[in-house]
């Protein structure tokens, strides 16, 4: 056991190593260089070159890459030459903003598919099993861009219920942290973001829930706990959905993933200053570090989140094996 | 006549696209099964049309464009390509984002064609410099087409030495007709970047040539009920750099606002430079500028501007900006002669100097004390976004929005106390949010389409704002099939330009014949003809020109034309 | 060597009976499809968008870029369909008098294409790295797996958008790109069943005769979790639609092909989502129908690999 967690701990720091020569290696060979944008302004080549070298980007690649990985080691993201300041001063605010969104959004889909998913499998083989499949279902089948459309439509241009995008109120000054997310100005402007995500990604859970739920209720435990004598509802919640619950944690990490990256198109229609957008734009703009940094933050929490799953679930089910 | 292509493509543009996907999902064909009968059938003559032309086929272009985030471009680009595949010449199509698009038609000039939307500036100097001459025909440089030619080197420099503006006329109105008559450029229309503003509580608004509501002439002159005006802008603002921050019109907008220049273009005076932090602009003679600072200016943190914080301004951007120095390349020397008085020295006359540099955006005023001895990087921190100008800093949430404040006491101090400028994420919640009373004013693009829809609103004004940026062809002379003149010329033809004023753009757009734009009044040569959509005639103009057509339709050079060798130009890389 | 007769009869035995499974397998799942109403409705929906696919540009009223005029010559801009009902344009048209019906029509066939074709490259990668991982297992495994979890950390579509970005926004760059993040699915879920199925005694007997690891891989694991693979490729093939989707809905698809997403695009940025309902919706529910359809055909297979969920 002990082996199997140092192996894969192990493992864990030469995947970030590859990931970030990935991410590294990517980057450059995307077209253009960061002066590109500075061609229409009229630059010239002297100016260019001497803009390349300021930057230090003209350095053979290989010394560029040993520095970027010496300075991530101090924990310096490097600078940006887009905003023409420190990485870490912009990629903040929006790592929050996304995760602020992205995060509730993902919690609540996944308590309402768990529940939803576990109510689907109790029924299992009624008309209300059969609606709430179908209804999953649909919402799995739709991208997210065209709830977020919907809601848009229906929600704000139609009934003019919700404001059609950005996180607050124009000129609303937000001074403290609690005013930044939590006032009702936020939340007013979460709300149809939030809603797309919650569609979105309820349905993985609730699915994977119900078939798991129908496989426990139809074991012989369930049996003996009903011919026990149990109330329905204990042997719902006590037996059924807790034991059901394991392969629902495992794709987790996962669910996260797709979550995160997802946010990008959620970001797009509800003008969300998060970091999907950001991730697309430097890039775009040969802004290396700030790419590197955002792809590499977002990319770590799910890489991490599969080394915890795996190990979680070597703990919680001493049936894998883990040599 | 023999039809050229209406035999096989009864519906080109739905059989072209579908010819890619065609072999893998299974459809072995689908031509002659979509008639819709409304194609232009376009025929080349008959004896133009033979079995096996002798001639060299004319190879497939490659016409680059942009993605969508150029809406107008995007659009017609791809009917454009359309109207060259008529002409019997493969079109390998690619729309790319910015970096990506850039890379191939500055660094590698890996195409044949593409649409531009540039040049803007309110002095001809630097367009007629930049499309077509040899300093700008290096890697990265600004001329696209491969240019070269002696007289017109000739042309450019003498211009530039006239100091008198109606000699200088005669001079860029005759460049403009060779550009056009020689096909270096094709020019296309201008646009109107029409602004939205809520009339129903912003008075006073004055837009102007390019930047619209963004204006500074607007940005201090107009005014709102509670004094405060908000705006939203869906490029993204980047940094508040006067230096290196130059890079977007977002970013120049906000800058402009924050520090001064010694000088403005004044939509009163044709857009010619005005003093503006200046008192007087004095020329000397034809080499020596006196520049008299206004009395009692103060830069945001209470220090006096003087002379010195002039002249330290101009030996910084000589030093950092990366567009300042190949501008100024005529500056020789910045002196202070006395607290309000700057002496400049030039090396020859200089027609742009006023226009370029004083008035430019690469000269904004910054405060010596705050700048001295420290790179443009090391200026992040909030409390040192110094300037002189008619508003002040408050504060900015990247992606959010920006905060400023009047400038109390400024030579031209804004009507309203407060301007905020919110950042939306594209152009449809710009105009949500105008439409939805939550912003005052958009001081940015809107596509057409959006611009109607607002036109439509009783609470809703557009203030128009012809740009000085043209939009324009570039045929890629540095090798086939736009090293043959013919089809330089035959393709000038095709570009349909009343439906990309009508359909395109809505309205928001004019066609133009020569090479700068028709706001900048003066400099606009207006006697030219223009080449009107037509494919017929690009077709006779292929065919007397000795180019053929084999059965299939597909175009050959004339039999005894020697297709030139790919980068025959000495100028070119490689 | 009365145990290595055993297990060679065994090897046969077991072979021998997962022939004549297979040989049912057809029958059998076209038995299970045809009892589940979702999944027969999946397959009309597939059959009709097939068909549109094959056939749709010969029955697209009006060539989908044309710009269509009413009889006074006025174009048709963002008409709604009771205006231009008379004209010819049965659903509305779009900013420039594009016929929103014709647009509709000739999109199936990106949808269809990248789908079918993104779908089969990502479970042909996902399900040979499945087997090569979970077969040799050891080093080979820690590598391949650790290669997915670098692919699980790139977030799917920022990335597929950069390298869009990268190598141009044509219809086959885009297939290839979203293969080539799209296979990590397939790749960690049916290596888990290679794992079980690697324990079975049917291996352990084939090996015993001696047959190739090549052998035992593809001819005797495979048509094991060939039911997973398939599940896998439902889901794979509705997961590129929507990529797709979402790729043109950014502003990234093939310029030159008319999409669902590249519709709906169109209609975000030219303001008409406030208002044109005849153009947002259509494109809009059947990206949905489509996708929808392949998951209640995925659902079907989601039972014959898990039998217990019948009920």
């Amino acid at each position: 056991m002990k082996k199997y967690v140092t192996r894969r701990i192990l493992q864990l720091l030469v995947t970030y190593f590859a990931f970030l020569t990935l991410l590294f290696v990517v980057f450059r060979i995307a077209p253009g260089d960061p002066t590109s944008m500075y061609l229409l302004e009229g630059m010239g080549p002297e100016q260019r070159q001497a803009t390349l070298e300021r930057l230090g980007v003209d350095r053979p690649l290989h010394e560029q890459y040993v520095n970027y990985l010496l300075q991530l080691l101090s924990l310096d993201l490097g600078e940006s030459f887009r905003y023409g300041t420190a990485v870490e001063n912009v990629i903040w605010v929006r790592f929050w903003n996304t995760v602020l969104l992205m995060g509730p959004a993902f919690l609540i889909a996944y308590v309402l598919g768990i529940g939803i998913g576990a109510f689907m499998g109790w029924v299992r083989g009624s008309a209300k099993e059969r609606f709430g499949v179908i209804m999953t279902l649909v919402a799995r089948s739709s991208p997210e861009f065209w709830i977020g459309l919907l809601l848009l439509m229906t929600f704000s241009f139609y009934l003019g219920w919700f404001p059609s995008g950005g996180m607050r109120e124009t000129g609303y000054e937000a001074a403290t942290f609690w005013d930044r997310y939590l006032s009702l100005n936020f939340l007013h402007h979460m709300f149809l973001p939030l809603l797309t995500g919650v569609i979105f990604y309820m349905a993985t859970p609730a699915l994977l829930m119900r078939s798991s739920m129908i496989q426990v209720l139809n074991s012989d435990f369930i049996e003996i706990k009903k011919a026990e004598g149990h109330p329905e509802y204990i042997i719902l919640y006590k037996y059924a959905a807790r034991n059901s619950i394991l392969p629902i944690t495992t794709v987790v990490a996962i669910v996260v993933g797709v979550a995160l990256g997802g946010s990008l198109v959620i970001e797009t229609v509800f003008s969300w200053p998060g970091m999907g957008r950001e991730m697309v734009d430097s890039v775009m703009h040969n802004d290396y570090a700030m790419a590197q940094s955002v792809f590499f933050l977002m990319g770590s929490v799910v890489i991490f989140m599969n080394f915890v799953a795996d190990i979680v679930y070597v703990f919680l089910d001493p049936r894998v094996r883990y040599e | 006549m023999v039809e050229l292509h209406s035999s096989e493509q009864p519906s080109r543009r739905t059989f072209l696209r579908a010819t890619g996907l065609a072999g893998t999902v299974g459809v072995v064909s689908l031509a002659g099964c979509t008639g819709n009968g409304d194609d232009d059938d376009v025929g080349a003559p008959d004896e133009a049309v033979v079995e096996d032309p002798d001639g060299e086929p004319v190879p497939e272009l490659t016409y680059e464009n942009l993605d969508p985030d150029a809406p107008l471009r995007y659009w017609y680009g791809q009917q454009h390509a359309e109207n060259i595949r008529e002409l019997g010449i493969e079109v390998d199509y690619n729309s790319r984002a910015l970096d990506a698009h850039l890379e191939r038609v500055f660094d590698t000039r890996e195409f044949d064609y593409t649409v531009m939307r540039w040049l803007d500036g309110f002095d001809p100097d630097n367009a007629l410099r930049t499309i077509a001459s040899e300093s700008t025909l290096t890697e990265g440089g600004g001329n696209v087409p491969g240019h070269v030619n002696e007289e017109y080197e000739e042309m450019l420099a003498e211009q530039r030495g006239l100091v008198d503006p109606d000699e200088r006329q005669e001079v860029v109105f005759e460049m403009q007709e060779y550009l056009v008559e020689e096909n270096v450029i094709h020019p296309i229309v201008v646009q109107d970047r029409a602004m939205p503003y809520r009339s129903d509580r912003v008075s006073n608004v004055s837009g102007m040539l390019e930047d619209g509501l963004a204006g500074i002439w607007n940005m201090v002159e107009v005014e709102t009920d509670d004094g405060r005006l908000t705006a939203a802008s869906h490029e993204d603002l980047t940094n508040l750099d006067p230096v290196t921050g130059l890079v977007s019109r977002a970013n120049r907008d906000m800058i402009q606002l924050v520090y001064d220049r010694l000088m403005h273009p004044d939509p009163d005076e044709e857009y010619t430079p005005q003093p503006w932090a200046a008192e007087s602009v004095e020329w000397e003679d034809d080499t020596t500028v006196l520049v008299t600072l206004r009395d009692g200016m103060e830069w945001h943190d209470g220090e006096s501007v003087d002379a010195d914080d002039v002249v330290f301004t101009f030996e910084y951007h000589e030093q950092e900006n990366p567009d300042f120095g190949g501008l100024a390349e005529n500056l020789e020397t910045v002196e202070a002669e006395t607290d309000l008085d700057v002496r400049f020295d030039l090396s020859e006359p200089d027609a742009i100097f006023e226009s370029v540099i004083l008035a430019g955006r690469n000269a904004s005023l910054i405060p010596q004390h705050v700048w001295e001895g420290r790179e443009p990087g090391e200026i992040v921190d909030e409390q040192d976004y110094v300037g002189s100008g008619p508003f002040q800093f408050e504060s900015f949430d990247l992606g959010e929005d920006l905060r400023l404040s009047a400038h109390e006491g400024h030579h031209h101090e804004p009507n309203v106390d407060e301007f905020i400028r919110v950042e939306s994420a594209d152009a449809s919640s710009s105009a949500s949010l105008v439409q939805g009373g939550e912003v005052d004013m958009i001081n940015f693009d809107l596509p057409a389409d959006q611009l109607i829809t607002l036109e439509d609103d009783d609470d809703i004004a557009l203030e128009s704002a012809l740009m000085t940026s043209i939009h324009y062809g570039v045929p890629n002379r540095r090798r086939e099939p736009f090293a043959n003149p013919a089809i330089r010329e035959a393709v000038a033809y095709t570009i349909p330009r009343e439906d990309i004023v009508d359909i395109g753009a809505d309205g928001f757009a004019e066609i133009i014949d020569a090479t700068l734009s028709p706001g900048l009044e003066f400099w606009y040569n207006d006697t030219l003809d223009g080449r009107p959509f037509d494919i017929e005639a690009a077709i006779d103009v292929l065919a007397d020109a000795g180019f053929q057509w084999n059965e299939d339709g597909q175009l050959h050079y004339p039999p005894e034309y020697e297709p030139q060798d790919e980068w025959a130009d000495p100028h070119q890389p490689e | 060597m009365s145990t290595d007769i055993r297990d060679r009869l065994d090897a046969t035995v077991e072979g021998n009976r997962r022939l004549a499974k297979l040989s049912k397998d057809a029958g059998y799942v076209w038995g299970i499809i045809r009892g589940d109403t979702l999944a027969t409705i999946g397959v009309v929906i597939i059959l009709g968008f097939l068909f549109l696919a094959l056939f749709g540009p010969m029955l697209a009223p009006h060539d989908p870029g044309d710009n269509l005029r009413g009889e006074d010559g006025q174009l048709l801009r963002t008409d709604s369909p009771t205006e231009t009902f008379s004209e010819g344009a049965y659903l509305g048209t779009t900013n420039y008098g594009e016929d929103v019906l014709s647009q509709v029509i000739v999109s199936v066939r990106v949808s269809v294409f990248v789908g079918l074709l993104a779908a089969l490259i990502a479970v042909f990668i996902g399900a040979n790295v499945a087997l090569i991982s979970a077969y040799y297992g050891g080093r080979v495994d820690d590598v391949l797996m650790r290669i997915v979890d670098i692919a699980y950390g790139l977030p799917f579509l920022p990335f597929v958008i950069v390298l869009v970005f990268i190598f141009g926004s044509n219809i086959w760059n885009i297939v290839f790109v979203i293969a080539a993040v799209l296979w990590r699915d397939s790749a960690r879920v049916v290596r888990s069943e290679v794992l079980t199925q690697k324990q079975r005694p049917y291996v352990k007997s084939a090996r015993a005769i001696g047959a190739s690891d090549l052998r035992i891989m593809y001819k005797h694991i495979f048509p094991n979790v060939l039911p997973l693979v398939g599940l896998y490729a439902a889901f794979a093939v509705a997961y590129a639609i929507i990529y797709e989707a979402s790729l043109a809905f950014l502003g990234f698809g093939d310029p030159e092909l008319y999409s669902w997403g590249q519709m709906l695009f169109q209609a975000y940025h030219s303001g008409a989502i406030r208002f044109a309902w005849w153009w947002v919706l259509p494109p809009g529910i059947c990206l949905m129908l489509l996708v929808m359809a392949v998951f209640f055909i995925g659902r079907s297979l989601e039972e014959i690999t898990n039998p217990e969920l019948r009920h």
